[in-house]
């Protein structure tokens, strides 16, 4: 007896009940952090920030070569205040990922992307515990908006004691470890108070890069003329050098509940990293003793890939789901960075992967994963 | 049909950790001396085919279960390429990295003071 098994595809996005923006943005302005700040234990800080002609200008140990964003929104904004970029705030994040038609969003910082400049540990634990209430005030509002919370790597211990502080929060999903300027790199064993309060409280680790990515690294960043120069090479560099960190140090393996979300890079540099990784496994046996199967099998298990930006993917829409099929579906997280001037609509995903996968997958990459993995609903 | 295959005399391995390469029906066969014990390999790397077992016997570093420090076990029962550094345990033919990878390993018999694999 033959048996003829079809396989469920998809052919509109309307099929896809939940569509999952995994790294959305919303920026806190300065005033909105010192407002939120504990006045108890950061009044200092307070004072800082009213005194200073530029606050937040102290983190900028980089300086982008050119303005970062030359977009039209923001040419706009010195006429009549409609930039995206200024007012790029949570209302203004929830109504764009409503109008291009995703139905909610995993929320990240702006402003302080490049937190891990601050050199005065307690100057980083004030903003995050300032952006951090701000969030959770912000989060309250919108029906369509979760988030991460923001860790300071400066401070390991303060940094989980943020992390059981908020954690209970109903949209507070994931803790957020800013992946540029990281130093020492995530696999270092001084962060294990923060992997070990993130897995208590059963949330992932999402790492988010800037175009300041690998600036302390290498010298030859230093000399990028354009923000153009840094924005093609800086983020996924310092993602191989976070992903690399984690798995060479064993950090799977010692936190096997624990999930990382890498944001804002693409997905094409995942498939040669991975291979590189396993590459090296086996040729330098000895000096990777912390894992006892090859890093792919972590990836597989407990990393994930957040797809923006993909690309001009129209160019050959085939080569987009070869990737997909190398990263694995399961593995992948829409994500439109809303509202940012270098979004992805979810078509640009959806239309060249929904005839090469099945329904769930499908559904999966387009939020099914996501919900799974920040657990919520 | 296997068959064994004289490699060497007894004394050709004067300590541990000696080995002798030889050419049975086409296929180059590393004999070992490995804690009193004889050990045979195929000379031949699954990765990209280098000569595996003329690279040299190491022990292998892993962890403590404590607290994650690195820890060198001084059995040296691993022989690695030395073409890639890919490292394969002599006496099982596994990687102690992946265990979806192994060399090829043959029986050894022992009389009269020669060493025979059987092939």
């Amino acid at each position: 007896m033959s048996q003829t098994v079809e396989r469920e595809t998809l052919t509109s996005l309307d099929d896809v009940d939940v569509i999952v923006d995994a790294d959305a943005h919303a920026q806190a302005s300065w005033d909105d952090i010192r407002d939120h700040l504990d006045s108890d234990e950061h009044r200092r800080f307070e004072r800082f920030f009213e005194s200073s002609p530029a606050p937040g200008s102290e983190m900028n140990l980089y300086h982008s070569p050119t303005p970062t964003y030359l977009y039209e929104d923001m040419k706009a904004e010195k006429e009549a205040e409609s930039g995206l970029y200024n007012n790029a705030r949570l209302e203004e994040t929830s109504a764009v990922t409503e109008r291009i038609g995703v139905d909610a969003g995993v929320v990240n910082p702006t402003l302080i992307l490049n937190l891990n400049f601050i050199r005065e540990a307690e100057y980083a634990a004030a903003v995050m515990q300032g952006y951090n209430d701000w969030l959770v005030s912000e989060l309250d509002a919108y029906d369509n908006m979760v988030g991460n919370l923001v860790v300071a790597a400066q401070d390991p211990h303060r940094s989980a004691e943020e992390i059981d502080r908020l954690a209970d929060e109903d949209d507070i999903v994931g803790v957020q470890m800013l992946g540029t300027a990281l130093i020492p790199p995530a696999g270092h064993p001084s962060y294990e108070p923060i992997y070990e309060a993130a897995q208590a409280n059963d949330l992932p680790i999402s790492m988010h890069t800037s175009g300041a990515g690998m600036k302390p690294f290498p010298e030859q960043s230093y000399w990028a003329e354009t923000y153009a120069e840094d924005h093609v090479t800086q983020h996924p560099f310092a993602h191989m050098v976070s992903a690399t960190s984690l798995l060479f140090h064993g950090i799977p393996e010692q936190y096997p509940n624990l999930t990382f979300v890498f944001q804002e890079s693409g997905v094409g540099y995942v498939p040669y990293l991975v291979r590189r990784l396993d590459t090296a496994y086996h040729e330098f046996g000895d000096e990777v003793p912390a894992l006892s199967k090859p890093p792919s099998e972590y990836v597989d298990d407990a990393f994930y890939w957040c797809t923006q930006p993909l690309g001009h993917t129209a160019e050959t829409p085939r080569h987009l789901a070869w990737l997909v099929e190398m990263v694995g579906p399961e593995n992948l997280m829409f994500a439109a960075d809303a509202p940012h001037p270098d979004f992805d609509t979810p078509e640009e995903l959806f239309d060249r992967v929904r005839a090469y996968f099945s329904a769930e997958e499908v559904r999966g990459m387009m939020g099914g994963n996501a919900m799974e993995v920040y657990d919520f609903v | 049909m296997t068959r064994r295959h004289p490699v060497a005399d007894t004394d050709e391995f004067p300590e541990e950790g000696s080995r002798v390469i030889t050419e049975i029906e086409g296929q180059e066969i590393a004999v070992f001396r490995y804690d009193g014990e004889y050990y045979a390999v195929a000379n031949y790397c699954i990765h990209q085919a280098g000569p595996l077992c003329e690279g040299p016997l190491t022990g292998h570093v892993g962890t403590d279960d404590e607290n994650w420090d690195w820890v060198y076990d001084d059995d040296e029962k691993y022989v690695v390429c030395p073409w890639h550094g890919w490292m394969f345990d002599i006496t099982t033919g596994r990687s102690p990295k992946d265990e979806r990878y192994g060399v090829p390993t043959y029986d050894v018999e022992v009389e009269d003071g020669t060493v025979y694999a059987v092939r």
